[in-house]
């Protein structure tokens, strides 16, 4: 994977008035669609368990940035053994958009 | 009849010694050494604490803090950025064990049962309060006290603030905002947003608050309140807890 340019970010404001954060990079994949190569998902939501938030950043490795993609390894995680308070499976995923 | 909490009236420690201790009561009580706790205490010096999954540098103006002598802790729990203002706030903390009986097991659910001590603590005080899902206090439509829980260990701990004053100029010099006429209309916005026991009393002591939350909870969860301290187990682990964890780099500057 090539690498496309250094750390992207954005941050999107949550219906309710949390927000989320995310710093990224990203790298061209097969066929050279960007997909991401680093993530960090950062905010003022509650997941539980906590370190359940490595597990949801490990799933976006390597995820094109493209909604549906994103959307469907967000959802996944969502129906994993988690609760996420303050962000939802869109809210995640515009984020991640916002950012590329 | 009523089951026995223990109650400990802390007094004012700083940040790590108040997250290690918060730590330290979870973990004994999720084991079964200790009983179900509420526990009050204070911030000395001032600090600013992060929610487990904010951004360090993204929340914080570090060097602004160092400036003003105010420490800077990462939580255990989620949620926001707090400024716990040393003469502003008093601090609750509830740890139980996770099956305690009563208590959702949805997290968002369990906050409305957590937060009720508080409700009717505030209105015992004769203030018109109110819980505000997902996890806020409002008295008169505004916000005076903020909750965030976290279940680890096989215990539920539940921490939050009781506001008892305000200084906006100060929090957003502390906490980072995009510019300054954002940090100008944030400022501005704590007025109607924002209130505190000091706003609706002439005066009234930390006393006379905490007192009205022990009625509270135990009207709230049906137990009685037993003041008691913490364990030499619970001191130890609590020591052993700041350094391995609260007062190092790798926790704080985690995100």
């Amino acid at each position: 994977m090539k690498p496309t340019h250094g750390t992207i970010s954005a941050d999107y404001k949550v219906e309710g008035g949390k927000l989320l954060r995310v710093r990224m990079t990203t790298a061209l994949g097969e066929n050279d669609t960007p997909v991401i190569a680093a993530i960090t998902l950062t905010g003022d939501f509650f997941m539980h368990p906590e370190d359940a938030i490595e597990d949801l950043e490990a799933r976006l490795l390597g995820t094109p940035l493209e909604a549906e993609a994103l959307r469907a390894r967000v959802r996944a995680f969502y129906e994993s053994d988690v609760q996420v308070i303050g962000a939802d499976v869109d809210d995640i995923v515009r984020v991640i958009l916002a950012a590329a | 009849m009523s089951i026995q909490w223990r109650l400990i009236r802390h007094g004012a420690s700083p940040a790590y010694d108040n997250m290690a201790t918060d730590e330290s009561i979870l973990r004994h009580v999720a084991d079964g050494d200790a009983p179900p706790t509420l526990r009050f205490y204070t911030w000395d010096p001032s600090a600013v604490s992060i929610g487990y999954f904010q951004g360090i540098e993204q929340e914080v103006d570090l060097a602004a803090c160092e400036a003003e002598g105010v420490d800077v802790i990462r939580r255990l729990t989620g949620g926001g950025a707090v400024f716990h203002d040393r003469d502003g706030e008093i601090t609750y903390s509830v740890a139980l064990a996770e099956d305690y009986p009563g208590i959702p097991k949805k997290v968002l659910d369990s906050y409305t049962v957590l937060c009720d001590g508080l409700v009717r603590g505030f209105r015992a005080l004769g203030l018109n309060a109110e819980f505000k899902p997902i996890n806020d206090i409002l008295v008169g439509g505004r916000k005076i006290s903020g909750n965030a829980q976290t279940r680890r260990f096989g215990g539920i701990l539940q921490h939050g603030t009781l506001l008892r004053d305000v200084n906006p100029e100060l929090m957003f010099t502390l906490l980072k905002v995009p510019n300054e006429k954002i940090r100008d209309k944030l400022i501005e916005s704590v007025e109607s947003r924002v209130t505190s026991i000091s706003r609706e009393f002439e005066s009234i002591t930390d006393d006379e608050v905490i007192e009205a939350m022990i009625q509270g909870f135990e009207d709230a969860l049906d137990i009685e309140l037993v003041p008691g301290s913490l364990s030499r187990e619970e001191r130890k682990l609590a020591e052993t807890i700041k350094a391995e964890r609260y007062e190092t780099d790798a926790w704080n500057y985690k995100r």
